[in-house]
């Protein structure tokens, strides 16, 4: 039985990790970020006080257990993962051993969840509601066994795939999107970590450097140091289409629209920090100032981006590239340019540089 | 149709190619070389997909550093072994790169047809095998209005029949006047077509080899 655990984990586990990064992303920002613990204890205790409402609960855990059904189902589908059929031939009671271990790890998010909200409902002595929420974890960890069994156990699963077809159903791709499934499908780790040390960065900074006056360069501060770690997200990018995509260059891509391309897409790796400026940084500020620091954050973004198509860059000194921007920008906050004039020249600084640069590559490529 | 003046391609100080004068008239051209003689460095150059030194100018006043967009829109490549992110399908790669070269779907929906690709297109393209993502590439590279479309060893990994049919696309954008720069080390299909010149890159350089 543990050769087939190993297995599965190293397919099926792994893969469903890999392809729904971003949604976990999300997920742990929307439940760390931006509701505070106090919050979670509230909207808790509101639904535990009602049987009709915990049917919420069920609700969100069944839908989670669709996508995981939807996903084994379709992931046994792919050519590459035909040999996974060999596994009906393993004992029954191994195989079903098996492909128990292998749910609960898929679906240990809401069973994590469901053990928050038990003690919850254990500290407030709302014993039924407990009693329905532990059956009801249990039901979900075991039905959909019975399904993978059945699609493992036969290779024309067309008919069990019918009530995912949904699900299943692939929308195409704009070219704006490629960089995500790059990311999701082959750096999810890189974007994890950048993420997760920006945050940390950005809430620590954001309690050292506190004030209680109005002052917006404290502010501005967080963001410069607490936003770095997204430039590995930046060089990321910029690798996806200068040695990935290396045949992206004989497009005939207008420099304008490439340029607002990029920006939209840090715009969209940034949103995680716009949430958690907004639910942290410090009441005596206007409410525009988080905003302003987000804009100022893919201004900085986007500067590097365009840098890096600079001959400095070709010769791999990113670091001196980071170095001068940081240090240009924390003297213009320092001496109390004014934050909009600070953005403006950033982006107007980053836009000339793309123009100027794009259609003159300089890196080497690689490949040859 | 195509004039390359004081090119050169170094690496890292290792010079790769160089040309000092080079003219393409309108016609279909074989160029010839060894393994890592320095044809795909001279395609993807004029292709636009590295810096090099010189001018590399389409039809007299189309230069690659002036007028990088409309030059790009004019000068289609495919690559020896293409390669693309696993994840995408092959229409997403179609819809994209025929939108940036302004193919039109009628066009589209031919050359998808006509290399019989449609079948696997909905498919990403990490379950391809070789010979699909080679039409795939082909197909890529078709797209649009070109002028000029470089083929860098177009046939292989293809069946008989894919590679008799990239032959006749070949004659048939030929007919239509598009040039066309073509790296292939298989003999027997490239004599099928019109060729005006053959070229060998060896040494360094390039160099007229024969003229029917």
């Amino acid at each position: 039985m543990r050769i087939l655990i190993s297995i599965l984990s190293k397919t099926v586990v792994r893969s469903f990790y890999k392809e729904f990064a971003l949604f976990f992303l999300i997920g742990l920002y929307i439940c760390f970020g931006l509701f505070k613990s106090s919050d979670h204890i509230f909207l808790n205790t509101f639904i535990l006080s009602s049987s009709l409402l915990i049917s919420l609960y069920f609700l969100m855990w069944t839908l989670y257990n669709i996508l995981i059904i939807s996903f084994f189902t379709r992931f046994l589908r792919k050519r590459e993962n035909i040999f996974l059929y060999h596994l009906s031939i393993s004992k029954k009671a191994s195989l079903y051993l098996a492909l128990f271990f292998i749910h609960l790890y898929l679906f240990a998010p809401a069973i994590a969840y469901a053990v928050f909200v038990s003690g919850m409902a254990v500290n407030l002595a709302f014993y039924n509601q407990l009693i329905y929420i532990l059956l009801f974890v249990i039901v979900s960890g075991i039905y959909p066994v019975l399904i993978y069994k059945k699609a493992i156990s036969s290779p024309d699963i067309s008919l069990s795939n019918a009530a995912f077809l949904v699900l299943n159903f692939r929308f195409k791709k704009p070219y704006f999107s490629f960089f995500f499934f790059h990311l999701f499908e082959n750096e999810w780790l890189k974007l994890l970590i950048s993420k997760g040390l920006s945050a940390i960065l950005l809430l620590g900074l954001v309690q050292i450097l506190q004030t209680d006056n109005d002052d917006i360069r404290p502010l501005l501060v967080v963001v410069l140091m607490g936003f770095l770690p997204n430039f590995a997200l930046v060089g990321s990018y910029y690798s996806f289409e200068n040695v990935n995509l290396l045949w992206f260059r004989n497009l005939p891509i207008l420099r304008h629209k490439k340029w607002l391309m990029a920006v939209a897409i840090f715009a969209i790796l940034l949103l995680p920090e716009l949430f958690l400026l907004y639910r942290y940084a410090w009441d005596t500020l206007p409410i525009y100032v988080p905003i302003y620091g987000y804009l100022f954050g893919v201004s900085l973004m986007s500067l590097y981006y365009s840098g890096l198509y600079l001959k400095i860059a070709a010769e791999e000194r990113f670091s001196n590239l980071i170095f001068i921007i940081a240090i240009f920008c924390f003297l213009a906050i320092l001496f109390k340019i004014n934050v909009l004039a600070i953005i403006f020249l950033v982006f107007f600084t980053s836009i000339i540089t793309f123009f100027t640069q794009y259609y003159h590559y300089e890196l080497v490529v690689k490949n040859e | 149709m195509l004039t390359l003046t004081n090119f050169k391609k170094e690496y890292a100080g290792y010079l790769a190619i160089e040309i000092s004068s080079l003219q393409f008239e309108k016609g279909i051209y074989w160029i010839k070389g060894a393994n890592g003689s320095g044809k795909s460095t001279l395609f993807k150059s004029i292709a636009g997909l590295q810096p090099f030194d010189g001018n590399i100018v389409l039809n007299e006043n189309i230069d690659q550093r002036k007028m990088p967009v409309m030059y790009r829109g004019l000068v289609n490549y495919a690559e020896a072994e293409p390669f693309y992110p696993t994840y995408l399908t092959g229409i997403d790669l179609i819809d994209f790169v025929g939108k940036m070269k302004n193919a039109k779907p009628e066009q589209v929906s031919d050359l998808m047809q006509y290399l019989e690709i449609e079948s696997f297109t909905k498919n990403p393209t990490g379950s391809y095998s070789s010979g699909m993502l080679k039409k795939l590439s082909l197909v890529l590279g078709f797209l649009g209005n070109p002028e000029l479309i470089i083929l860098d060893e177009p046939l292989i990994t293809l069946d008989v029949v894919a590679t008799e049919k990239i032959a006749s696309l070949i004659q048939i954008y030929y007919n239509k006047g598009v040039g066309f720069l073509i790296s292939s080390h298989q003999s027997k299909e490239m004599d099928t077509l019109p060729i005006k010149a053959q070229y060998l890159v060896e040494n360094q350089t390039i160099k007229h080899i024969s003229q029917p």
